[in-house]
């Protein structure tokens, strides 16, 4: 291991245990905030890295929320079993849309996405039974673990950690070894790759469908937490925060998506004194970052090495 | 009731055409993907109603001004963001999303998150046929087409569309001869947002302004786009017909959000046949 890694494990151990040190109820709820957007940002970057800039990842962030709180409250399924159909459900929806939209490239990929999002999110607003419409869905039962209900926010933090982490491994071994090196090279030199007797669309497909599973599983952690979900929370300005977080955090490091949520998450309460200004002073505080830190904080990182 | 369609689908369809052209516009000189050109049919739009509530101007007068504030506001937008993310599309992207957020946020602090009611300079309809044709939205169609017509014109027979043109192709080569990609980008981003900045002034009476109006419109440029094919003009022009179609056919048949869906439906559909587009070429 090199000294920078040991330096870096233990930061991120030291970030992890914050709330255990400080332990406020507010406290708490911002940890918690930060591990589901993590994980959403980290769905983004995984497709960042094959250089596609998916926007409908809060629908499938979305798409899992709804199954996840669905299942338990109207069908009584297990919390588990509930959190796998919302890990599961997106997965599919985007390996089987994925086939026709992951042949359009660049931005074309972008706007269409944005579309999809919102198509998505409309689907929630437009189909009452059994989404709720607008109202959103209300008393979503607690997370629960073979009988042990995770009612206290202690518990629930370790749960999101717990998938944070586990996300975290799928995405390391899909970016490192041999898949990595395929994944570099759709986003390098795709013809290339092609030459070399590898599916192009089927690598793309698999990524976009991890991509999406991690984003539901986001989406099933954030409505058992809070209890009640509405269409709104899963709209593009989700992704879009979810990709300026990893703007902020650098697009070349897997930790890029996880420093800026740890960033990003607590900024609008710092603007809570400045209700009405809060929308304004972010954007200007992203165009300043854009402007001045193009490269996020990983840019920055290494600079000063 | 099919004649009222015929309408309803001719009427918008030229406000579509006025909102993707500028945005394709942007795209096809300069490989920028601007996500802020929703926020430039807002700024047009609140600037007939300060241009009316604070000035006391008539619309008429309003109108052309409203598109050279978003023009201008253009202008200075390129220089300042948007010419550092040259060649950098994501880039370009999060800059004209910030710059949205910033915009949309600027407009809700001066002037509240309700709608804003804009004085019609019209009233009443003509009959055609059976089908009533509001003057109003008559007027604001008539303007967008004109507008089309004279950017076609503009980029086809003049010199500077001569320039715009050969910039987009090969910068390099433009330069040598004697043509600045640095002095022709803030004029063709500069009219890319006057042409929102018009749409949202023409639709501001019929609709009223109002902070979110930005972000239905840029969805629709985005489908026409992607329904044309990215930077292709005519695609656009093309593309902007058969969206507002499906628009007003399925929202007289059902309502807005199935339309919104169906036209979602509809981009998938053809992208299978055709991945770059209905005219774009991959």
């Amino acid at each position: 291991m090199r000294p920078s890694r040991i330096v870096l494990a233990a930061i991120a151990a030291g970030v992890v245990l914050v709330p255990f040190a400080v332990d406020g109820r507010f406290v708490w709820h911002i940890a918690i905030l930060i591990g589901i957007k993590s994980l959403l940002a980290l769905s983004l970057h995984l497709m960042l890295r094959i250089g596609q800039l998916s926007l409908a990842q809060a629908g499938f962030m979305g798409m899992g929320a709804y199954a996840s709180a669905l299942l338990t409250r109207d069908v009584g399924t297990p919390f588990l079993l509930g959190m796998s159909a919302g890990i599961a459900i997106p997965a599919l929806a985007a390996w089987l849309i994925g086939s026709v939209i992951l042949k359009v490239r660049g931005v074309n990929f972008a706007l269409l996405t944005f579309v999809l999002g919102e198509a998505i999110v409309l689907v929630f607003v437009e189909f009452v039974f059994p989404f709720g419409g607008n109202n959103g869905i209300m008393r979503i039962p607690p997370a629960a673990i073979l009988g042990f209900t995770l009612r206290s926010r202690e518990s629930f933090y370790v749960l999101v950690l717990v998938t944070t982490a586990v996300a975290l491994l799928v995405v390391r071994a899909m970016l490192s070894g041999q898949p990595g090196q395929v994944l570099r090279g759709l986003e390098r030199n795709e013809p290339l790759v092609q030459s070399l007797g590898i599916e192009a669309l089927a690598w793309r497909r698999f990524v976009f469908t991890v991509s999406a599973g991690i984003a539901g599983a986001s989406g099933s952690l954030y409505a058992h937490y809070m209890g009640y979900i509405s269409p709104e929370a899963f709209n593009v300005t989700a992704t879009i925060n979810a990709l300026v977080m990893n703007v902020v955090g650098g697009v070349g490091a897997i930790l890029g998506p996880l420093a800026g949520a740890l960033l990003l998450v607590p900024l609008p309460e710092l603007f809570r004194t400045a209700l009405g200004w809060q929308q304004f002073l972010y954007g200007v505080s992203l165009l300043l970052l854009m402007v001045f830190l193009p490269q996020g904080l990983a840019g920055l990182a290494r600079r000063l090495k | 009731m099919f004649q009222q369609f015929l309408v309803v689908a001719g009427l918008s369809s030229a406000t579509y055409m006025l909102i993707a052209l500028g945005f394709t516009l942007i795209f096809g000189i300069m490989r920028v993907v601007n996500f802020a050109h929703g926020e430039f049919l807002l700024i047009g739009a609140y600037a007939v109603f300060v241009a009316q509530h604070q000035f006391g101007l008539d619309y008429l007068v309003a109108l052309p001004l409203a598109a050279l504030v978003a023009g201008g506001i253009g202008v200075v937008a390129e220089r300042a963001l948007f010419r550092r993310f040259t060649g950098d599309e994501t880039g370009g992207m999060i800059v004209g999303l910030a710059l949205a957020i910033a915009i949309k946020g600027a407009v809700t602090i001066l002037f509240g998150v309700d709608s804003q009611p804009i004085a019609r300079p019209f009233s009443g309809s003509i009959e055609v046929a059976g089908a009533f044709i509001p003057r109003d939205q008559l007027f604001a169609a008539g303007v967008a087409l004109v507008m089309v017509a004279l950017i076609w014109w503009l980029l086809n027979h003049s010199r500077l569309g001569l320039a715009m043109r050969a910039v987009a192709q090969a910068p390099e080569v433009a330069r040598l001869q004697g043509i600045t990609p640095w002095k022709t980008y803030p004029v063709a981003f500069g009219i890319g947002c006057a042409l929102a900045g018009l749409a949202g002034a023409l639709v501001a009476p019929i609709y009223g302004a109002e902070p979110n109006m930005g972000e239905a419109a840029l969805m629709k440029a985005f489908i026409i786009v992607v329904l044309g094919g990215l930077g292709s003009i005519p695609g656009a022009l093309v593309a902007s017909c058969l969206l507002a179609t499906i628009d007003s056919g399925i929202s007289i048949l059902f309502n807005a959000t199935i339309a919104a869906l169906v036209s979602f439906a509809a981009v998938i559909l053809v992208l299978l046949v055709r991945p770059a587009g209905l005219l774009g070429r991959s």
